[in-house]
């Protein structure tokens, strides 16, 4: 893939062209604030990246939508973005394969989102299914290397290659490094689709193997220990009485296939519904309920007879003391009527008959019918009492044969009972014994002889199948093919650096794949970009040029799918002052310091040459050289007011707009 | 000298009415009459009767009337410790029975003594219904009537018995 074109849209429609030429040293040249910066972010944002990630400014404002026109094989692709409002994330896209023209800004309207985009252009520039599996014990997910990890080799920005502690784009964002280090291999071609096909394969492979070993073991277990089994079943079947006790000869051991045989008629019988007897149940009930109902009245009687005992006793003497006033009373009967007139021998006055002596005898007399009433009526209590105890006593007489016919009964019942029990315990037993036949019967594998063999050699197949996919599989191999392959580009890289006479560039230099630097094979030992053992300013941009040169050619060589283009933002931006921001002069630098960089477009510019239009480079800088291979590469010039975004789209509408918000440099504040 | 109606409770207006002690003061009269060949002294039965009425009394007195009064009574504590008491309760039923006895010729008074009187023939039927305990209260008032018409000196009897008249 290289770039044909970048297409920006203002809001009113207006579009601005940048044309760039393929197969070609591209350079623009500018001052600084001219938006040279912007287009790293800009050309990944229409490659798929979710924002534009341009600075707040004159082109956020400006720009409606960004496109690119890029060139794939004998293909165009149109690839455009909408702007974002602040700093929210963008899915809209829009792709039109093999424009005729380029769209009108009335045109423009997403048909896509950015990560279906990525996914069409993984594949129109040629990356298939890969897959780097971490190996074990690391906590990573397999990465897939996809279109954006192509992106890694396509773009220098600034502050990336004049910087010693990095070599690839973006190093050194998080995570990044490790995908770098996961994808390289893919991209090398260390590793590639058929490693995810013979993946795939292990997997099926050993389930195969797996389950044909199970298969195996448990024939070959049954071949050895079948007749124990069986016959211990039958002789539980027969326990259980479930087959007859004289099925089986016991004179002649029998064979596996009799004993089977045997055991599946027990499991094909079927089964007979079982004894529900429950009226033993509930016969059994009534009776505990009435027995208990029965001692409850017993104990009753007891109580209302002890009862009528106690007032027996108390009539008892009641009566007795009765009989006692009685008698004396009657005494009466004794005495005289007549009276006498007399004197009272104790106080000497004289007795008259009549008075309190007649009253004394009357008295006496109605005492003795009082009492003899009272007799009278507690003996007619007697008999009343009499017969309430002699109904009690019958009538727990009556309870105590109940009693005794209810416990008879009972034994009776629990005997019954317990038979019962014991009959479901035994079918239970049978059905337990059944089901454990049934299952043994239903696992067995019974293979003849000739299956076993058959299934012995076709486990044996798969084993050797499974361990020799392991082997290719190796990771051991895979690292050793990615040195292999990044042998080839530092063959490439050590001569590049070698022309522009790099630091250490004698000794042989290296790209390092695990620490992704550059490092010097020096007498003295490695020298590492990353560490600071290799000098500043061209080394710097040197070696990064350098590395990234050969890898291109690499890729190239090998067909590799990466975009064939390599951004490169202000190579000469080693050779300022790192303090200096704005108004950088390029002729401010020393002689050397020109020179030096001249000499890095020539080599960029003789690489691309020789690549006849495999590679085109696009480089942005202050520098303008007057030479004429130079002044031929050069496609824009952003200088004295012409820049990336047109000075008539920074006055938007016809009528007025605050200068103050935009970045021009001569604004005054009214 | 109180009459039975201002007896009103009926426990003791039947045990100790008056005709049942007039029973009884006849057959202690009579025996005294025999063995003393006179009447009674009328103050002894505020004495007697008591004696008669009290269960464990009866059941401890001699046997034979000529046994020694003084010497019963010394080995005989506990039967004159309530004594006092049951004499002094009964009084007033004795009194009345006195009287009544006497207006009912069941006793004769001859000065200040005592003398038996009749009683009338026993109805049929009476003894069936006569309980041991009533007899038993007879027996010892006829026994008490021959003891003490053995003592030489009635007078001091009362004292010898530690009441006074």
């Amino acid at each position: 893939m290289q770039i044909e074109r970048l297409v920006l849209y203002s809001h009113i429609g207006e579009m601005r062209l940048v044309e760039f030429r393929l197969g070609e040293l591209n350079v623009i040249t500018g001052a600084s604030q001219t938006g040279k910066s912007s287009l790293t972010s800009i050309f990944r944002y229409c490659l798929g990246s979710s924002k534009p990630d341009v600075p707040v400014g004159a082109i956020s404002q400006s720009v409606a939508w960004y496109a690119l026109l890029v060139r794939i094989g004998d293909r165009s692709l149109f690839l455009a973005r909408p702007t974002s409002v602040g700093e929210a994330e963008v899915s809209a896209a829009l792709l039109v394969v093999e424009p005729s023209r380029l769209p009108r800004f009335e045109e423009l309207q997403p048909n896509t989102t950015a990560a279906e985009l990525r996914q069409y252009l993984a594949s129109a520039i040629g990356i298939e299914e890969n897959l780097n599996v971490p190996t074990i014990g690391q906590t990573r997910r397999a990465l897939a290397a996809d279109f954006v990890h192509s992106l890694y080799y396509c773009f220098q920005g600034q502050g990336e290659i004049a910087n010693p502690e990095i070599l690839f784009h973006r190093q050194n964002r998080e995570w990044q490094a490790q995908a770098i280090r996961d994808t390289l291999p893919y991209f090398l071609g260390a590793q590639g689709i058929d490693e995810l096909r013979q993946r795939q394969l292990l997997t099926e492979r050993r389930r195969e193997l797996r389950r044909a070993e199970q298969l195996l073991a448990q024939a070959e277990a049954e071949e050895a220990e079948g007749i124990d089994r069986a016959g211990a079943l039958l002789l539980e079947a027969q326990e259980v009485e479930l087959v007859e006790a004289d099925g089986m000869d016991g004179s002649d051991p029998p064979t596996v296939q009799a004993a089977r045989a045997l055991l599946q008629t027990v499991v094909d019988r079927p089964i007979e519904p079982g004894d529900e007897n429950d009226t033993i149940g509930a016969g059994f009930e009534n009776a505990r309920l009435e027995l208990a109902s029965l001692r409850e009245r017993a104990r009753e009687i007891a109580t209302e007879l002890q009862g009528l005992e106690d007032f027996s006793e108390v009539a008892l003497g009641y009566e007795s003391e009765l009989n006692e006033h009685h008698t004396r009373l009657a005494s009466i009967g004794l005495i005289p009527d007549g009276h006498q007139s007399t004197d009272c021998p104790i106080c000497g006055t004289s007795i008259e008959p009549g008075g309190p002596n007649t009253e004394d005898h009357s008295r006496v007399l109605r005492e003795l019918s009082a009492v003899a009433r009272r007799l009278e009526l507690a003996g007619r209590d007697r008999p009343r009492v009499e017969r309430a105890r002699a109904e009690l006593l019958a009538e727990r007489e009556t309870i105590r044969v109940r009693i005794s016919e209810l416990n008879q009964t009972l034994s009776a019942l629990a005997q019954t009972n317990e038979l019962v029990s014991r009959e479901r315990h035994r079918v239970n037993v049978q059905s337990y014994v059944r089901g454990k036949i049934a299952q043994y019967l239903g696992s067995l594998v019974h293979l003849e002889a000739s299956e076993l063999v058959q299934l012995r050699s076709s486990t044996e197949e798969l084993r050797a199948s499974v361990e020799s996919i392991e082997a290719s599989l190796d990771p051991a191999l895979i690292r050793s093919r990615v040195e292999s392959a990044i042998a080839q580009v530092n063959r490439k890289v050590t001569s590049l650096a070698q022309s522009l006479n790099l630091e250490h560039s004698e000794d042989g230099v290296r790209i390092d794949p695990n620490r992704l630097t550059v490092v010097a094979d020096t007498e003295s030992g490695p020298a590492y970009l990353d560490a600071g053992q290799i000098g500043s300013g061209l080394n710097w941009v040197g070696y990064h040029l350098a590395a990234y040169l050969a890898l291109h050619d690499y890729f190239i060589t090998r067909q590799r799918p990466v975009p064939r283009f390599i951004l490169i933002d202000q190579p000469s931006q080693a050779f300022f002052p790192a303090d200096r921001q704005s108004g950088a002069n390029f002729d401010d630098l020393t002689d050397t310091d020109r020179e030096n960089t001249k000499s890095l477009y020539r080599l960029m510019y003789d690489e691309v040459v020789r690549h006849q239009g495999a590679l085109q480079l696009i480089a942005l800088d202050h520098a303008d050289f007057e030479d004429d291979w130079y002044q031929n590469c050069v496609v824009e010039r952003w200088r004295d007011g012409e820049a990336l975004i047109p000075p008539s789209w920074l006055v938007p509408e016809e009528n007025h707009q605050e200068p103050g918000a935009r970045e021009d440099t001569d604004t005054d504040s009214p | 000298m109180s009459t039975l109606s201002e007896i009103s409770a009926s426990d003791e207006m039947a045990l100790f009415n008056p005709a049942f002690l007039a029973i009884l003061l006849h057959a202690a009269i009579s025996e005294h009459e025999k063995v003393a060949g006179r009447g009674i002294e009328v103050h002894l039965p505020f004495l007697l009767v008591p004696l008669a009425l009290h269960q464990p009394t009866r059941m401890d007195l001699p046997s034979k009337s000529t046994a020694q009064m003084q010497k019963w009574i010394r080995e005989n504590p506990r039967h004159i410790s309530g004594l006092h008491k049951r004499a002094v309760s009964l009084r007033p039923f004795v009194a009345i029975a006195i009287r009544f006895a006497s207006l009912r010729g069941v006793i004769r008074v001859e000065g200040t003594l005592l003398r038996e009187g009749a009683l009338k023939r026993r109805p049929r039927g009476y003894a069936d219904q006569e309980t041991d305990d009533a007899r038993a209260c007879q027996k010892a008032a006829r026994f008490l009537g021959r003891w003490f018409g053995r003592q030489p000196d009635p007078a001091t009897l009362l004292a010898i018995w530690g009441l006074r008249p």
